[in-house]
């Protein structure tokens, strides 16, 4: 275990175990070269939760494990990120969010379909006067329009 | 032949095993050796401790470096059960081990892999004799696919290619059989073009041997679809690869064995070989105790289930399961029996992305036709479009014959100015890309055979090779035919040999059978894999010796069919017909006569355009007989009597459209229903009149027939059966037949225009905003609905919405906004009305406007019911509440609750801040460029200049449809929407409707084009952009923003200004600005239609305007980039230009980008706009007339379009004082970008 890893895991307010074991969870399970280590701390450190860290560690490793390009995976959430005009706490949010709606409609979808409706979520019209909560935009957006990807 | 070489003595035990029990796979290997936690210098070892890159992950490796943990894994999983365990190898190939720059030992990693799980072995069955174990050596799908690119904007490149597969694979087979492995394993396939390619190199390998080993086949199910990630479903998978011959297929990974019983179900059903299964545990998962959804007992549960339903032969697990999982599987399924194998139908089985059986001996089975007008020799115009480079629109012409019922494409590119292979090569990789053409099986047509090698090595499907011949003799006929069976193809064979073409029924049949007997015999082929084409030849040539041709070919057929058992036949069917080119009736005759006949002798499929037959039962009596005399050679002179009578008929073909009047027979108010909701005014009056005569008053007409008419519209709207613009178009209808009342009804014209009124609606687009479509939309669907409306327009004033709100009682008030500034507008309106008493609703819509903004900015200054309304169809449904007496207060309620909770919460921190990065800062992270030797385009031209005359002809091309269909609602993008399942229909009358006005608008030349563009020479002065005559003084200075939002990579935070070349460079750059319009023209002949009543064609002729201007922006921007000179050696198509591939970026104010719509006013002064096109500002800078496009041209080839984002009050002080205006006044126009509360 390497010590950045130790070091995020022990500067959580809680749950430091739980913490330590999720990560470790996601550097053995997501090869070096579709996360690194920095992108993982990334990933940690905007997430409020271990819960909801390992929500987007999952999303992560199903995408690495279906396409042969896996480094897009994590690549494409920042990209989205880093465009818009939320930050990766509220990515991680919404994309936590989106995960339980689609359990609880027991719907699937793909890594890359779930960050291009949160991007046009993000992108809508009514936005662009006032920066509403990503949840509360998406939540919005999936009541009004629903979702087909 | 490699097949016919025997298995080793362990394939023989194997199969043995089989015919007695379920055999056991092992677990999980990446799983097991997590749980070593090894390091870095695990994977390195002594050997690679110098190794230049990091090898920790490199699990392969491990059988060099750590072969200790390898052997007690691989005894571990014996020991647990496992009857199979496989070798350490799943990217033990050149291409798998680049990642670490391990090319050079890939081999041995396989070779001591191998040998490391033969010694497990050995250890385990010497404990105990009675065990067998095998080793299978695993070859993984390497990390690049064959048949899909990885680069979105190049569907024909690829990362690999199949001969660098055959390679990879070919090394590491042999690597694992030099160490000992019992089977070959190519498994987690995700692309069939990647284990065609392993399946290749193993038999090139077994050539190389005297024996065989069994190969097992294991295919990944990526998603939910139940395909492959190449998309191919399980039965088209099978079908490409059951030519390998496997011992077993199956499937295993991504997916959990709960979900993958469907599929495993279906290829238990569909293979006659033996069947696996190794699912994964469920996904990873840390909060579990096992780190894995699955527990052993659950994993085996599921398992044990697809045993007693009959799926399996052998099985395991995947990612997660353990020697845990494995001896679970053993107990559960150890008495289980083993499936039996399906004894299958012997038919041809092909495949694209779904498969296609061909049953010879089925008598009701179709014709099947091979779509040939994607075949440079048989089609003019495929060719032209090749030979011009167009494939976009040559994928077309391969989509249409699919559409048109083609079950399969032949595709062909032998000419001699082509380079065939080439292009070969990208029409088979730009077909795999899409999925409506490549569902079907490609037939690769090539007199070469390289054309024709290189066509199956982009093939993921089973197609089939037209075709080989024993024209070059016997060898190089066994060749191509050994090869084509390696490939997984089928073939046409043609009835040629060394003498020439067949000609009459005894040589076709003799080539053919001749043929026949080597392709089973020697080679080995699968009879249900040929497909003769005994040659249709040209009747009615004039010649005598050719009269008895089709009736040669069709008589050979059926006893070539006799003769050789399970083969098909085929035909170029237009060839028959070629006497008489020009003649498309006679050739369709011809074609379906001769069909009739060949498939009742067992034609089984021909090469046809599929867009060109003719039904037996419709052809012309008299034609047909003269037609069956020619083919069937019934008389000497049946030819001269055909082309006497094909003369008479040329150009007749055409059916007469037969319309649809049933309707007209239908009641009264059937008819005026029917009318209405189809948009028919044809009848209208007529209809009309036939009710005020019934009813007596013409109020009656209104309130009754008209108006239960408008509730079935009502209803279909609001169930999502019909859309807005039928809506419009049964507007039109029903203001025509009211028009037609209004004499009648002189006292109730004025107060019950739209009879049983439910309200007056006054609505508005407020000061300042010219924008209306969506307005115009509202305001007729809630006339459709017996609103009284009155529509004040644009630019509207917030005394005059008062004004008329007082005069005509308002019931309701509307304010529409589409620019940012108008929801200032909308905030200052509400306050006035609340100062002045009003208590109505107030409806608020447009683009921009939000529940949420509505909630937070506009709500808490007026007590009435604010409602904010984003979608017209919803506005009938939200008045109606807010007018019902009994639901009004209870309605008012819950939205004022609703409103204040979003407010509270937003102000608690739901609208919380970003983190923002210090104004300082995020300048030193610009975007860097190399100023000192960047090359700065030089246009040849500075200074002003007006386009007065550009054609609307020369705009057109430029259009794109899709916002045009968004304006009404309808979502999809141009042109997939007009064959969208929901929306294609209405999509597709709506375009009709806009070509008949676009057409009569270029007729007419309605629309005034008018441009403006300036490019002066430039540079940028921190984040702002001077621009300077030629006396390189300063005319004007924009103003641009930098992004302040934090990043979570290091990327730079861009400003336009970054665009530029800054001053202190000493380089010259340019900054262009831009104002096109259609003029006012526009509204004038909107309200034409307007005047008429005709909402529709006027709301259609204002979006035609809207899409005019874009366009037309478009292509003074093309103009522009010419004029830089880096434009003239584009040549994009449409779909190019709407995805903006070209150089430059062209931003307004007002964009994310430069959000700051103050901006504009400078551009206006340094164009002259106003004077010279007659385009003016508003006072909140909107542009009028509305059908206008302004913006700025930069020219850097590295820039793009961003969002500025949320920006600080460090920043916004600096902008206040570079752009000469207040703090306050800054924060107004910006406000949707502030970090920041300015009110804290």
């Amino acid at each position: 275990m390497s010590d950045l890893f130790k070091s995020i895991a022990h500067n959580k307010s809680d749950k430091n175990e739980l913490w330590l074991k999720c990560i470790a969870n996601a550097r053995s399970i997501i090869h070096a070269r579709d996360m690194s280590d920095q992108e993982i701390e990334k990933i940690a450190n905007a997430s409020s939760s271990p819960e909801d860290f390992n929500v987007i560690v999952r999303w992560i490793y199903t995408f690495t494990r279906e396409n042969p390009n896996g480094h897009q995976g994590i690549l494409s959430l920042f990209k989205n990120t880093d465009s818009s005009r939320y930050d990766l706490v509220e990515w991680i949010e919404a994309i936590n969010h989106f995960n339980s709606w689609l359990e609880e409609h027991e719907r699937k979808t793909d890594w890359i379909k779930l960050l291009g409706y949160l991007q046009c979520c993000g992108e809508s019209p009514e936005n662009v006067d006032i920066k509403h909560n990503f949840v509360s935009l998406l939540k919005n957006m999936l009541e009004t329009y629903g979702y087909e990807g | 032949m490699s097949e016919l070489r025997p298995y080793k003595k362990s394939g023989n035990d194997l199969l043995k095993l089989l015919e007695e029990r379920i055999v056991f796979m092992d677990g999980a290997m990446g799983t097991m050796i997590q749980r070593y936690k090894l390091e870095e210098e695990d994977f390195r070892a002594e050997r690679f401790k110098a190794h230049e890159s990091s090898l920790k992950g490199n699990n392969d490796l491990l059988s060099l470096t750590r072969p200790d943990v390898i052997e007690a894994i691989h005894i571990e999983y014996l020991e647990a059960g496992s009857d199979i365990i496989e070798t350490n190898t799943f990217s033990a190939t050149k291409i798998g081990q680049a990642d670490y720059h391990l090319e050079s030992v890939a081999y041995e990693i396989n070779v001591e892999s191998a040998k490391i799980a033969k010694t497990a072995c050995e250890k385990v069955m010497a404990k105990d004799p009675s065990r067998q174990c095998f080793v299978a050596g695993a070859l993984g799908p390497t990390n690049k696919t064959a048949s899909m690119s990885p680069d979105v904007n190049n569907p024909a490149y690829r990362a690999v290619s199949f001969d660098d597969l055959v390679d990879n694979y070919y090394e590491q087979a042999k690597g694992l059989i030099e160490g000992g492995v019992d089977i070959l394993l190519p498994e987690t396939t995700f692309d069939t073009l990647n284990i065609k390619a392993a399946i290749f190199a193993i038999e090139k390998l077994f050539d190389e041997l005297d024996y065989r080993v069994p190969v097992m086949l294991s295919v990944t199910i990526t998603d939910a679809s139940g395909r492959t990630l190449s998309g191919q479903t399980i039965d088209a998978f099978w079908n490409s690869v059951r030519h390998a011959k496997p011992l077993s297929v199956g499937i295993n990974c991504a997916l959990g064995a709960e979900e993958m019983r469907p599929y495993m179900d279906r290829l238990s059903q569909i293979a006659d070989c033996y069947t696996s299964c190794y699912p994964n545990a469920g996904l990873p998962n840390p909060l579990s105790d096992t780190g894995y959804d699955e527990l052993p007992n659950d994993t085996a549960g599921f398992l044990e289930d697809y045993a007693e339903s009959g799926f399996l032969n052998l099985v395991g697990g995947c990612c997660g399961t353990t020697p845990a999982h494995i001896n679970a599987i053993r107990k559960f399924l150890e008495d289980k029996e083993p499936r039996v194998k399906p004894h299958l139908k012997e038919v041809m089985r092909l495949s694209g992305l779904e498969p296609l059986l061909i049953d010879r001996e089925d008598e009701n089975r179709p014709y099947y036709m091979v779509g040939e007008r994607t075949n440079v020799t048989g089609s003019p115009r495929f060719a032209k479009l090749i030979k011009n480079g167009d494939f976009d629109t040559a994928l077309e012409v391969a989509r249409q014959q699919v559409e048109n019922g083609a079950n399969i494409i032949d595709i062909n590119f032998d000419e001699g100015m082509l380079d065939s292979k080439a292009c070969m090569i990208k029409f088979m990789n730009l077909i795999a890309s899409e999925p409506e053409i490549c569902k079907v099986p490609i037939m690769i047509d090539s007199s070469k055979w390289e054309v024709i090698e290189e066509g199956l090595k982009c093939l993921q499907g089973k197609g089939i090779v037209n075709s080989i011949s024993l024209k070059e003799g016997e060898e190089k006929f066994i060749e191509h035919a050994q090869l084509i069976k390696r490939y997984g193809a089928a073939t046409v064979v043609m009835a040629f040999d060394e003498k020439g073409q067949a000609a009459d029924k005894a040589d076709k049949v003799r080539i053919c059978k001749r043929a026949y007997d080597i392709l089973v015999d020697k080679v080995g082929f699968d009879p249900r894999d040929i497909i003769f084409d005994p040659n249709i030849l040209t009747v009615a040539t004039g010649m005598d010796e050719h009269n008895n041709y089709a009736v040669d070919f069709i008589e050979a057929v059926k006893e070539i069919k006799e003769k050789c058992p399970g083969v098909l036949t085929s035909g170029g069917v237009s060839n028959v017909s070629f006497s008489f080119r020009g003649n498309n009736v006679v050739r369709e005759a011809i074609h379906s006569s001769f069909l009739y006949h060949a498939i009742k002798a067992g034609l089984d499929m021909g090469i046809v355009n599929a867009g060109m037959l003719t039904v037996y039962e419709d052809i012309e009596p008299t034609l047909l007989k003269l037609v069956e005399d020619v083919l069937l050679n019934r008389s000497t002179e049946a030819t001269e009597k055909l082309v006497e009578h094909a003369e008479k008929i040329k150009g007749t073909g055409k059916k007469r459209d037969v319309k649809d009047d049933k309707w007209r027979h239908g009641t009264l108010q059937d008819r005026m229903t029917h009318a209405l909701v189809k948009g028919i005014s044809t009848h209208i009056e007529e209809d009309t009149e036939e009710a005020r005569l019934e009813l007596g008053i013409p109020l009656n007409v209104i309130e009754g027939p008209l108006m239960e008419g408008m509730k079935v519209v009502g209803k279909l709207f609001g169930e999502g059966k019909m859309f807005l613009p039928q809506v419009v178009k049964s507007a039109r209808v029903m203001k025509q037949a009211v028009a037609y009342l209004d004499p009648f009804m002189e006292e109730e014209k004025k107060n019950n225009k739209n009879a049983r009124k439910q309200g007056t609606f006054v609505i508005a687009t407020v000061k300042g905003d010219v924008h209306d479509i969506g307005k115009n939309i509202v305001s007729v669907v809630l006339a459709c609905n017996g609103y009284e409306v009155i529509d004040l327009g644009v630019m509207v004033s917030c005394e005059e919405i008062i004004k008329k709100a007082k005069e005509h009682d308002a019931s309701i008030v509307g304010m529409s906004g589409l620019i940012t500034p108008s929801l200032d507008e909308i905030i200052h309106n509400s306050k006035e009305f609340q100062r002045l008493g009003f208590t109505c609703p107030i409806l608020v819509g447009g683009a921009t406007t939000s529940k949420a903004h509505t909630a937070i900015k506009i709500a808490p200054h007026y007590e009435g019911p604010i409602v904010q309304v984003g979608d017209a169809s919803l506005v009938v449904e939200v008045c109606s509440k807010l007018l019902n007496p009994a639901t009004v207060e209870q309605y008012t309620k819950e939205l004022k609750d609703k409103q204040l909770k979003v407010k509270e919460n937003w102000e608690a921190g739901d609208g919380a801040k970003t983190k923002l990065l210090d104004f300082s800062k995020a300048k030193d992270w610009k975007a860097l460029t190399d100023w000192k030797s960047i090359e700065i385009a030089k246009p040849d031209f500075i200074g002003t200049k007006v386009f007065n005359d550009i054609a609307l002809e020369e705009i057109l091309p430029y259009i794109d449809w899709s916002p045009f269909f968004w304006t009404w609602e309808l979502k999809g993008t141009y042109p997939k929407i007009l064959n969208n399942a929901k929306y294609g229909e209405q999509a597709t009358s709506l375009f009709e409707d806009a070509q008949v006005l676009l057409k009569k608008i270029l007729d007419e030349k309605r629309f005034s084009p008018k441009a403006i563009i300036s490019i002066h020479t430039a540079n940028s002065v921190g984040e702002d952009v001077e621009i300077y005559n030629e006396e390189n003084e300063v005319v004007e200075t924009f103003h641009f923003l930098r992004q302040q939002k934090d990043k979570t990579e290091h990327k730079p935070y861009m400003s336009l200004s970054d665009f530029i070349a800054p001053k202190e460079s000493n380089r010259t750059d340019y900054l262009g600005n831009f104002v096109v319009t259609m003029g006012y023209e526009v509204e004038t002949f909107a309200k034409i239609y307007q005047d008429r009543g005709d909402d529709y064609s006027s709301i259609l002729i204002k979006a035609l305007g809207d899409r005019f201007a874009e366009a037309f922006a478009e292509l003074m921007h093309k103009k522009v980039r010419d004029i830089f000179g880096y434009g003239k050696e584009e040549s994009f198509s449409n779909e190019e230009l709407i995805k903006e591939k070209y150089r430059g970026i062209r931003p307004a104010p007002g964009y994310p980008s430069c959000p700051d719509h103050t901006e504009k006013p400078l551009m206006w002064d340094v164009l002259n706009v106003e004077e010279a096109i007659g385009v003016s500002l508003t006072e909140n800078c909107a542009m009028n007339p509305p059908s206008s496009v302004s913006g700025q041209y930069f020219s850097h080839p590295k820039s793009k379009y961003f969002i500025l984002g949320p920006i600080g009050k460090d920043q916004v002080s600096d902008y206040a004082k570079r752009k000469g205006m207040t703090k306050k006044e800054v924060e107004r126009w910006l406000a949707p970008n502030l970090g920041y509360n300015p009110e804290a």
